[in-house]
């Protein structure tokens, strides 16, 4: 059995191997190219903290982190992995240790050269549990060692075969770092970032932009533009109007109804593309009556989400029929609950709920596109199947907190949250939600707030970690899938598109799903 | 001179009370920084390793002292979300902010002063009645609103000035109004009642009796006296200007103070919320002080005796 399976891991490295050596060609294809002298302005919404590839969290930090490094393995425009800085790999026959062949000839900004000591000395900091990083928990649990074999060559080994290895290397976090500059600024790495990608850093003023230019030494496709500036702009309809005047010409995270009116703008264009984030009302499955799968069930059926969809996202939007958006490896169409409020009172009655049960629903005031007024609109479903809804709004900080509890102490029954795992990978999608030893503990957080418990769904979940072998995986989570939504462990809602608006005459900008835009690929079309 | 230091020494109380204060709201509201910061996905080890480095493992009041000892040696700490001394991150910010609220006052007393004036000496005809009317506006209309109707018109429709940023004059016309807008229709308000209040008095009617010119009068004789109120509210606008250009600030983009407060309590980024709520009020006290002084300038009477 085991022996099956290896020989199937084999295969499926050897595959994965030449689809790699396919992708590689594509890069430098049209490199050749005059640049045109042009630059291009982002304007974001949060400032970035820190450009120091493990210790950032959030979005915008990422999107000017992916502008300035390279993993060992990068993600494409559709989230497959495509070789960065490791131009090969492959895994051992016991999936227990990955050997990265590294690309030669590449230097970092400051002109280090490119090896395997500046991997070693990367990884090795995220391993180092005496000075932990914020993301130190994707890779510590999983790698044992990382061992230099030869200049250009660099092994990471585990004590138990780890099937999402490729996606954690896809992760931000696991941006390689020049080891010269970051011994050398220490704390302040943050503010003077040096890596190998397509673009530099400049300068930073703090609460204003950071400025990167154009990297002529960059070892793939060269990129045309010269210069990028991340332009901190909090308000939404001040990014618009930069926006209509060209002062901006990227914007992220427009809400779906400022489309219209920037549709209607001769200066600007729109992108609408699905994202890999999904969102969805958590629930304490612990607390009676939540722990009954009929009154879970009846939750779900309660809703219409079609109408959610349509009204509050104006359409840009597609309700989940799973619990991990099909922009994710991994992700299998399971079903939604459809809107049926005669099964929802039906099922409700099964479970002995009385009617005018009152049930307690929490959401944040902000932070998600049209957040409080889709809950209003949840809370008015639930009163039509006879339930009473206790309906309360928290400014975020203070809502992270008071759902992140442990059982013991927690108030919190139903509540509207978001995931967009950052591998997009099917692991770190379900593993952090609901595997159960990921319950928030006393003095210990977790993102199981839900205190979902499945002995089945912990099972194929450790069974999937253990798993190297890409198809193999895909049918773990497939069944994990199914196993989850059946036991409707959360009030299913709905993915959300990205909507980016960026100027006329803007060709090439790269639209992740992972709610970032890249502009190392874009040019100014020819007036 | 032992006045201004009397003053300088009351800071002491002062700033201890706005720490203490500080710290014990922000400790009180709930909101893990660790966990705000980690990120949503971030696991337990993560949020773990931070709150040791941050120290929010110790026992609340531990903390309070290791930041007053902190604060004693002047050190006011790092921020948690960039790593950078709150120091540096204040300093970054802070010129942005006197800038912003010094052509705010600027805005309010060139504009409103005159338009006081007319209104007191045309009291009770359409000038002094829309100049009721306009300060009205002034003080009731919210940031957000009046720059973004700003920013339509100038910005977009007439595209005399850029939206946002701050990096030439031309770009801070537009926060300048908005700003302040509000403390000009104070300023125009109090102007007009404080100098109506002194054209009243009898040495206006000896000095117009002398057959002065009006203009000399009312510039000369009555003004001077009708400063004083104006001045208080200049000085007290100045002072909240500083710390409540926040909706103005978000709406072009100004990388000013109270933006870095909005976002420091967004993610409970507590060093840099206590040391610019300190800064501020140490800005407070002193421009208050500097107001006091001015009276002296201005009404001899004032003067502290010996």
């Amino acid at each position: 059995m085991l022996g099956i399976q290896n020989l199937k891991s084999k295969i499926g490295i050897i595959r994965s191997v030449l689809v790699a050596a396919l992708l590689c060609l594509s890069c430098g294809g049209d490199g050749g190219e005059k640049p045109v002298g042009n630059s291009l302005v982002f304007a974001i919404h949060n400032e970035p903290d820190k450009l120091d590839p493990p210790n950032q969290t959030d979005n915008t930090t990422e999107d000017v982190i992916r502008h300035l490094y390279n993993n060992l393995v990068e993600f494409d425009e559709n989230l497959n992995h495509l070789p960065g800085l490791a131009e090969s790999w492959e895994v051992s026959p016991d999936a227990k240790t990955w050997t990265f062949h590294l690309r030669r000839e590449v230097v970092f900004h400051d002109g280090t050269p490119f090896n395997a000591d500046a991997v070693k000395y990367t990884l090795d900091r995220m391993l180092d549990t005496g000075r932990p990083t914020k993301r130190t928990s994707l890779y510590e649990p999983f790698i044992d060692t990382v061992r230099v074999v030869d200049e250009y060559t660099i092994a990471v080994d585990s004590e138990k075969p780890f099937g999402p290895m490729l996606a954690h290397m896809t992760h931000a976090a696991g941006a390689i770092i020049s080891p010269t500059a970051h011994r050398k600024f220490g704390d302040d790495f943050g503010r003077n970032p040096v890596g190998t990608g397509p673009y530099r850093f400049v300068s930073w003023t703090a609460g204003d932009r950071v400025v990167l230019e154009r990297n002529d030494g960059f070892w793939c496709e060269k990129p045309k533009i010269d210069r990028i500036e991340f332009v901190t702009v909090p308000e939404p309809s001040s990014r618009m109007i930069m926006l209509q005047k060209r002062e901006a010409n990227v914007a992220l995270n427009i809400d779906p109804n400022d489309v219209q009116r920037l549709e209607d703008h001769p200066e600007v264009e729109i992108s609408n593309a699905p994202a890999n984030g999904w969102y969805y009302l958590g629930m304490n499955n612990q607390r009676p009556p939540y722990n009954d799968v009929r009154f879970r069930q009846a939750l779900n059926h309660a809703v219409d989400k079609e109408k959610l969809v349509s009204v509050f996202l104006k359409g840009y939007g597609r309700v989940s029929d799973s619990l991990l958006a099909p922009a994710n490896w991994g992700y299998a169409p399971i079903f939604s609950y459809g809107y049926d409020p005669e099964r929802a009172r039906q099922l409700l009655k099964e479970a002995g709920i009385p009617e005018g049960f009152t049930v307690k629903l929490w959401c944040p005031s902000g932070r998600y596109t049209a957040v409080v007024p889709v809950c209003e609109a949840i809370a008015g479903y639930l009163r039509d199947v006879g339930l009473k809804v206790d309906f309360q709004t928290f400014e975020w900080g203070t809502y992270i907190d008071m759902i992140s509890k442990p059982l013991e102490e927690t108030q919190a029954e139903l509540f509207y949250i978001a995931h967009a795992p950052s591998t997009a990978d099917a692991d770190w999608g379900i593993r952090p939600m609901y595997y159960s030893k990921e319950w928030p503990l006393p003095g210990n957080p977790g993102n199981n707030r839900y205190f979902y418990a499945n002995p089945k769904v912990d099972a194929l979940i450790e069974q999937g970690m253990v798993t190297a072998d890409r198809e193999a995986r895909r049918q773990v989570y497939a069944d994990l899938q199914r196993t989850l939504v059946e036991d409707a462990p959360v009030l299913m809602l709905y993915e959300i598109n990205q909507i980016v608006a960026y100027s006329r005459g803007l060709e090439n900008l790269v639209i992740s799903p992972l709610a970032l835009v890249f502009g190392y690929k874009a040019h100014w079309s020819a007036p | 001179m032992s006045f201004v230091l009397r003053r300088l020494a009351s800071l002491i109380p002062v700033l201890f009370g706005v720490t203490l204060v500080t710290f014990s709201l922000l400790h009180l509201i709930p909101g893990d920084p660790a966990q705000i910061l980690a990120g949503a996905d971030a696991s337990a080890t993560d949020i773990e390793a931070l709150r040791r480095e941050m120290g929010l493992d110790l026992p609340v009041w531990r903390q309070y002292l290791r930041y007053v000892y902190g604060l004693c040696t002047g050190d006011l700490g790092r921020s948690i979300s960039t790593g950078r001394p709150v120091a540096d991150e204040l300093m970054d910010r802070f010129p942005n902010t006197v800038i912003l609220a010094v052509a705010g006052v600027g805005v309010a007393v060139i504009a409103g002063f005159p338009a006081g004036i007319v209104a007191a000496i045309r009291a009770r005809s359409v000038l002094d009645h829309a100049s009721t009317v306009i300060a009205l506006l002034g003080v009731s209309a919210p940031a957000f609103w009046l720059g973004f109707v700003l920013m339509m018109v100038f910005a977009v429709w007439l595209d005399w000035l850029p939206s946002t940023g701050y990096q030439s004059a031309a770009h801070l016309v537009l926060p300048a109004i908005t700003l302040g807008a509000g403390a000009m229709a104070i300023v125009a308000r109090m102007t007009r009642s404080s100098l109506l209040e002194v054209l009243r008095q009898d040495y206006v009617r000896t000095a117009r009796a002398k057959g002065l010119r009006e203009s000399w009068v009312v510039l000369k004789h009555a003004l001077r006296n009708a400063l004083i109120p104006t001045t208080t509210v200049v000085g007290l606008s100045f002072g909240s200007l500083l710390g409540g250009a926040v909706l103005t600030e978000m709406v072009f983009a100004w990388p000013g103070l109270g933006r870095l407060i909005v976002y420091a309590i967004g993610v409970r980024d507590f060093p840099v919320i206590q040391g610019a709520v300190l800064l501020l009020a140490v800005v407070f006290v002193l421009v208050n002080l500097g107001v006091d002084l001015l009276y002296g300038l201005i009404d001899p009477r004032v003067r502290v005796k010996k």
